[in-house]
C-alpha cells in the first residue's frame, strides 16, 4: 500500500506533557483524510510535526517515501498548508503577500495566484493591507496560498472557521476539486462532521494525542451508519432473543424500550417475524442511518467507558 | 542567497530608516561642532595637547557613531528578526522549502552589512559636515590632507565591522523572549558601557581600548550568532 504520510510511534512532549502519543498514522495517496477530535486533542500538533516547525521527541514520519529528520526541508516544495489562523505581513497587500510566497517558492507564474484569487473570491481584497481584513477573508487568502502551487499533499486545519455559510460551500468545492482534478491528497480537520462525512475517504480519530481509530469512511457507512431502529416493550428481553434465535451481536441498546440492529445480513422482515412469534409486540420500526458525528460520539463515549 | 537577501529587503522601512539616517548625522555634527566650540582650548590642551585637531574630531565621532550603530543595529534586527517571531510570520518562512539556517543567516548578513554601511555612511557623513562647517568658520587650522591616510580608512573599516559584529549581542538577550524592549535595552547598555569608556576624547587610554576587550566581544557576537542559527534550525517553533 502506498501512503503519501505515515507516521510510526509519533509523540512529541512539551513542557514535561505529553501532547502526541505514538500515533500511527497511514494516509494514502490521492484519498481525502479527515483528523477529527475534540479541542485539545493535539491535531494542530499533529500538523505542527507534519510541516516541521515542531520536531518530534519520539517516532518517525516518512512523507513521499522520504523519512523527515530534524533538517529535512525539500518535502516542503510539494506541501501546501494551512495551520491555526493563517499569518502574512499585516501590512502588506494580500496580493504583495501571494507575491512573496511565489517568490519564496521559487515560481515565477503570476498566473497560478490571479486564477487561484477569482477561484476563492477575494479579487475586491487582494489590493488592501491585510490588516484591514476580517477574518473570514484572512482565511480565504491562506486558503490561496495553501492551494495556488497545486501541492501534492494540503494540509487544513479547521479550513472553514470564521468562513461564512456561502465560503464553507466553497471549501468543500474547492478541496473536492483539487482532490478530483489534480490527485492532490488532503489531510483535513475539522468542527463541521458533515462536511468531513461528504469529502473524507478516511477518517482518523485523536483523543488525548492518542489517534485512537483511523477507518475508512465507506466501511463505517456500510457497517455502522445503517442500523434498523425498534421501538419495543423491553430491550433487555429483544437483545437476549437476537442473540440466541439470530445470532445477532451488532446491535446497541439505545434505552429500555429502544433498540438499534446495525448493517444486519437478515432482512428486517425476518427480524420481526422472529420477534412476533416470540410474542414481541413491536410499536415501531424505523430503517435509518446514523452521521459520521454519531460515530465519532460513539466513539468518544466508548473512550469514556475505558 | 541572493535571493533571499533581496527578498529580506523588500521587508525593511526604508523611508524611515533614511530619515533616521539623515536625523542621527545632523544631531552628531552639530553636537560635536557646539562642544567643540564651546571648548576653551587651552583647558582641553592640558591633556590633549594638538587640540583642536581632525584627530580630536575622528575619535569624538566615532565614541558616538559606534554607539549609535549599536542601537541601529538592534533596531535592523527588531525589524528582520523579533517582529518575524512576534508576528509569527517566521513560521510561514519556515513552511518554505528551504533550510532554516539560510533564511536565517541571509537575515544575519543583512543585518551586519547594513549596520557596516550604517556605520561607514555615518562617520562619512558627520565628519564632512563638520569639515564644512569648519570651512566656514575655522577652529581647526591643520590641513585635512595630513589627517587623512590609508591607515586612517582601514581603521574606520575595521572599526565598522568590529561594531557590527558586536552589536549582534543584543539578540541573545531579545530572542529569550522574542522581547523588542529587551531587545533595545541590551543594545542601550552594552553601548554605553563599552563605547562611552574606549574612545573618550583624550591622550588617557581607558579600559575598554585594549584590543583584548573588543576581541573578546567579537567573539561573543559570533558566539551569539552560531547560538541562534543553529538552536533555530533544531528546535520548534513556537
Amino acid at each position: 500500500m502506498s501512503y503519501i504520510v505515515k507516521t510510526e510511534k509519533l509523540s512529541k512532549q512539551m513542557h514535561k506533557q505529553t501532547i502526541i502519543s505514538e500515533v500511527n498514522m497511514h494516509v494514502r495517496q490521492g484519498e481525502i483524510y479527515g483528523l477529527v477530535g475534540p479541542n485539545g486533542a493535539g491535531k494542530t500538533s499533529l500538523f505542527q510535526l507534519l510541516i516541521g516547525l515542531w520536531k518530534p521527541s519520539h517516532g518517525e514520519i516518512e512523507i513521499f517515501g522520504e523519512r523527515i529528520t530534524n533538517s529535512s526541508y525539500s518535502y516542503l516544495q510539494q506541501i501546501g498548508s494551512m495551520i491555526g489562523e493563517p499569518v502574512f505581513y499585516e501590512n502588506r497587500t494580500g496580493l504583495e503577500n501571494l507575491q512573496m510566497h511565489l517568490d519564496y517558492m521559487g515560481f515565477y507564474d503570476q498566473q497560478l495566484i490571479t486564477e487561484t484569487i477569482h477561484r476563492v473570491e477575494i479579487e475586491d481584497q487582494v489590493q488592501k493591507p491585510v490588516r484591514n481584513y476580517s477574518a473570514g477573508v484572512k482565511q480565504r487568502l491562506g486558503l490561496v496560498r495553501a492551494i495556488a502551487l497545486k501541492p501534492k499533499l494540503l494540509i487544513l486545519d479547521e479550513p472553514s472557521n470564521n468562513m461564512d455559510p456561502m465560503g464553507i460551500k466553497m471549501l468543500r468545492q474547492i478541496i473536492w476539486n483539487l482532490n478530483q482534478q489534480y490527485g492532490i491528497t488532503v489531510i483535513i480537520s475539522s468542527h463541521h462532521m458533515e462536511e468531513l462525512e461528504q469529502l473524507a475517504d478516511t477518517v482518523g480519530v485523536l483523543r488525548d494525542g492518542k489517534l485512537t481509530e483511523e477507518v475508512s469512511v465507506r466501511d463505517i457507512k456500510e457497517d455502522y451508519f445503517r442500523y434498523t431502529e425498534l421501538t419495543i416493550d423491553s430491550s433487555s428481553q429483544v437483545a437476549h432473543l437476537l442473540e440466541n434465535e439470530l445470532q445477532l451481536s451488532n446491535y446497541r441498546v439505545i434505552s429500555d424500550s429502544t433498540i438499534r440492529i446495525y448493517a444486519s445480513t437478515i432482512p428486517t422482515h425476518e427480524i420481526v417475524k422472529m420477534l412476533v412469534t416470540h410474542g414481541i409486540a413491536i410499536h415501531e420500526i424505523k430503517e435509518t442511518q446514523d452521521t459520521l458525528e454519531d460515530y465519532i460520539l460513539q466513539t468518544y463515549k466508548g473512550g469514556d467507558d475505558i | 542567497m541572493i535571493q533571499l537577501l533581496k527578498m529580506d529587503i523588500k521587508k525593511l522601512h526604508w523611508k524611515s530608516y533614511l530619515f533616521g539616517f539623515v536625523i542621527i548625522n545632523f544631531a552628531i555634527s552639530s553636537l560635536v561642532w557646539l562642544i567643540v566650540q564651546e571648548i576653551n582650548p587651552t583647558d582641553l590642551q592640558a591633556v590633549y595637547p594638538n587640540y583642536p585637531d581632525y584627530h580630536f574630531i575622528y575619535r569624538f565621532i566615532l565614541t558616538i557613531v559606534r554607539i549609535s550603530t549599536t542601537i541601529v543595529a538592534a533596531i535592523f534586527m527588531v525589524d528582520l528578526i523579533i517582529n518575524e517571531y512576534k508576528s509569527k510570520t517566521i513560521t510561514v518562512l519556515f513552511l518554505y522549502p528551504l533550510p532554516r539556517w539560510k533564511l536565517l543567516l541571509s537575515k544575519i548578513l543583512l543585518v551586519g552589512v547594513l549596520t557596516t554601511i550604517f556605520f561607514l555612511a555615518t562617520i562619512v557623513v558627520s565628519f564632512s559636515l563638520i569639515y564644512m562647517a569648519n570651512l566656514y568658520s575655522p577652529i581647526i587650522t591643520e590641513q585635512i590632507t595630513s589627517f587623512l591616510s590609508l591607515r586612517l580608512y582601514l581603521e574606520v573599516f575595521i572599526q565598522a565591522m568590529v561594531t557590527a559584529i558586536i552589536g549582534f549581542i543584543p539578540l541573545f538577550f531579545g530572542m529569550v523572549r522574542k522581547s523588542v524592549i529587551a531587545t533595545m535595552v541590551a543594545a542601550v547598555v552594552l553601548a554605553f558601557n563599552v563605547y562611552l569608556p574606549i574612545h573618550a576624547p583624550n591622550n588617557v587610554e581607558v579600559y575598554g581600548s585594549r584590543p583584548l576587550i573588543s576581541i573578546i566581544l567579537v567573539v561573543a557576537g559570533v558566539a551569539v550568532v552560531c547560538r541562534f542559527i543553529y538552536r533555530t534550525s533544531q528546535r520548534d517553533i513556537v
